[in-house]
């Protein structure tokens, strides 16, 4: 006979029972990854124009040695 | 023309190969007494002292041969077409071994890879594989490949990353670079082809305005042009752009995901004339003292540096840690190694010594999107987001990408990991490559076996960083964030997480 196996949904049907879940859709938490994404939004700004302006800047650096 | 083959100890080897050199390359003998000094000496005097030579002459080496034919043959100088091969073993070997069925094995054992000589004076070393095990200093660890070959008739496989110096006309350090990186991953997956130097003048066709044979170099952009015509999603780095801090930790966390990088060093802003590529292929085995004297990270985000000092955090980063990296350069015998700030402090020629690494080129697997500097912030953004971290604590983050097919493999069988959060981890989907954070501190990464207390994981396939949308699971204080399918979002779970092994397997140690 197959064994099917999710030991996954043991462990977190056996947290869920014990009340060691907790939904991250609160006000709060919403806020908290909002204000990570913005903070990303940043990262992301600085990232793009250091990459692009790498990139030029190689076009011009000639490696003979 | 039958096949000189001459077994030698390290002691013989110059005067065989002198003679060799001599016949096979129409040399002078006092010429090719110096060449074997100034040139080869350097290469086996590394080489462990109870190492054996098994000598092939001639020898038909691909790269060579498709240098020579496609230039070489072209000029009125008499080139010879045909190289020497050097193939080396631990300790004595026999004719007779290599005719025995019963010997082979323990010949295997002791194969540690192969040098080729090319008669392209005065830079003659060619094509060659040299297992680390065959260094008198080998206490490294870096990326490697299998690679299948023969001596005496015999089929032998070596592991070790492949070398050779540039013969300064068909293959500058450039094209070396290139041919040695493409070598190594066309033999390592299915996805990549290794390529000849004639290939890789093929592809640069289109992008050179002037001829490009004899060699004159390349620039970094044709270099990443290159790259990305075999097949990779190629990052350009700069260090005018990124700072010396943040290239140190994305060159760092490239290496400990075990993915080799062309490196560009130069000292021309210093009044130098050198501009030259090189490989970096792996570090250094970690000791405590170099854990103890890592300094506090120099956090750059604002909001990070907040929240460390404001709850006096002591925050550690792995890749600060000041360290030799192993490198694969053309103009030096195999793997040297050195610091990031003095990557040619080695050279003989002093003039070498103030250059700087200036620019790396990362050949990341195309579906790669999310790079190194995104997920690192990313990574951060979620630990001192998302978790409670109490005041005064201590963190070691260790940050690099893996397969999920490795990472998984070394999860299953990771005997310190508990079972739910091992099965949580193996039942997760994930995407070919993973980045991964491991948390820890400074106590439990110098142990024997080095153990983490937390654990981030992060799709390196989503780049829309929005939501913690490349967020896969993190685990940290006892509490874990994963997607819980059951409500559509991400939920938090109390489960307390006992230390664990870290993962290794990106850098080979020999």
């Amino acid at each position: 006979m197959a064994t099917k196996i999710n030991k996954t949904a043991e462990v977190l049907d056996k947290l869920k029972g014990e009340g060691k879940v907790v939904s991250m859709g609160t006000v709060q938490d919403i806020a908290t990854i909002s204000a990570l994404t913005d903070r990303m939004k940043s990262v992301r700004r600085d990232y793009q124009i250091k990459e692009r302006n790498s990139q030029m800047r190689a076009a011009q650096v000639i490696l003979t040695a | 023309m039958s096949i000189s083959r001459i077994i030698a100890s390290k002691v013989e080897l110059r005067s065989e190969i002198v003679d060799l050199m001599v016949t096979q390359f129409s040399l002078q003998k006092l010429f090719a007494e110096t060449l074997y000094d100034n040139v080869v000496h350097s290469n086996i005097d590394q080489v462990i002292d109870d190492s054996y030579y098994f000598i092939e002459a001639p020898y038909i080496d691909k790269v060579y041969r498709d240098s020579y034919y496609s230039y070489f043959s072209s000029k009125l100088g008499n080139y010879k077409k045909d190289s020497i091969r050097l193939s080396i073993f631990k300790e004595e070997i026999k004719e007779e071994d290599f005719r025995n069925p019963d010997s082979l094995t323990d010949l295997q054992n002791r194969y540690l890879g192969f040098i080729t000589l090319r008669p392209t004076t005065p830079q003659i070393i060619g094509r060659s594989i040299i297992s680390p095990k065959a260094l008198k200093v080998n206490n490294f660890l870096s990326i490697a490949g299998k690679f299948a070959t023969t001596a005496n008739s015999i089929k032998f496989e070596v592991v070790g990353f492949p070398h050779s110096s540039q013969d300064t006309e068909t293959i500058s350090c450039a094209e070396t670079t290139l041919w040695a990186m493409m070598e190594y991953f066309g033999n390592k997956y299915p996805e990549y082809k290794p390529v000849l130097p004639s290939r890789i003048v093929e592809v640069l066709r289109i992008v050179s305005a002037e001829r490009q044979i004899p060699s004159k170099g390349l620039n970094i952009q044709q270099m990443a042009y290159a790259l990305k015509e075999f097949g990779f999603g190629t990052r350009i780095y700069s260090l005018l752009e990124f700072g010396a801090i943040e290239l140190k930790r994305l060159f760092a966390t490239y290496i400990e995901s075990g993915v080799p990088i062309i490196v560009a060093v130069d000292n021309r802003d210093k009044g130098g004339d050198v501009g030259h590529a090189l490989l970096c292929i792996g570090h250094d085995r970690t000791a405590a003292a170099q854990i103890n004297a890592l300094p506090l990270s120099a956090e750059p985000n604002p909001f990070i540096a907040n929240e460390i000092a404001t709850k006096n955090i002591s925050f550690f980063d792995n890749s600060d840690l000041d360290r030799n990296f192993v490198f694969v350069d053309d103009n030096l015998p195999a793997y040297p190694l050195n610091k990031f700030a003095t990557p040619t402090s080695h050279y003989p020629d002093a003039s070498w010594h103030n250059c700087d690494i200036t620019y790396f080129i990362v050949p990341l697997y195309p579906k790669i999107y999310l790079e190194a500097y995104e997920a690192r912030n990313f990574i951060k953004q979620v630990l001192f987001s998302l978790f409670t971290i109490a005041n005064n604590s201590e963190i070691f983050l260790r940050f690099y990408l893996a397969s999920s097919r490795s990472y998984k493999h070394n999860i299953a069988l990771n005997p310190t990991l508990q079972d739910d959060f091992k099965a949580l981890i193996l039942e997760t989907e994930m995407p070919k490559f993973i980045w991964v954070a491991e948390i820890s501190n400074k106590a439990l990464i110098q142990q024997p076996v080095p153990e983490a207390t937390g654990l981030i994981i992060v799709d390196a396939t989503e780049a829309n960083v929005s939501n913690v949308k490349p967020l896969i699971l993190a685990i940290y204080n006892d509490e874990l964030i994963s997607f819980d399918y059951s409500i559509g979002d991400f939920s938090r779970k109390l489960l307390p997480l006992q230390k664990f092994s870290i993962f290794t397997d990106n850098l080979k140690g020999f």
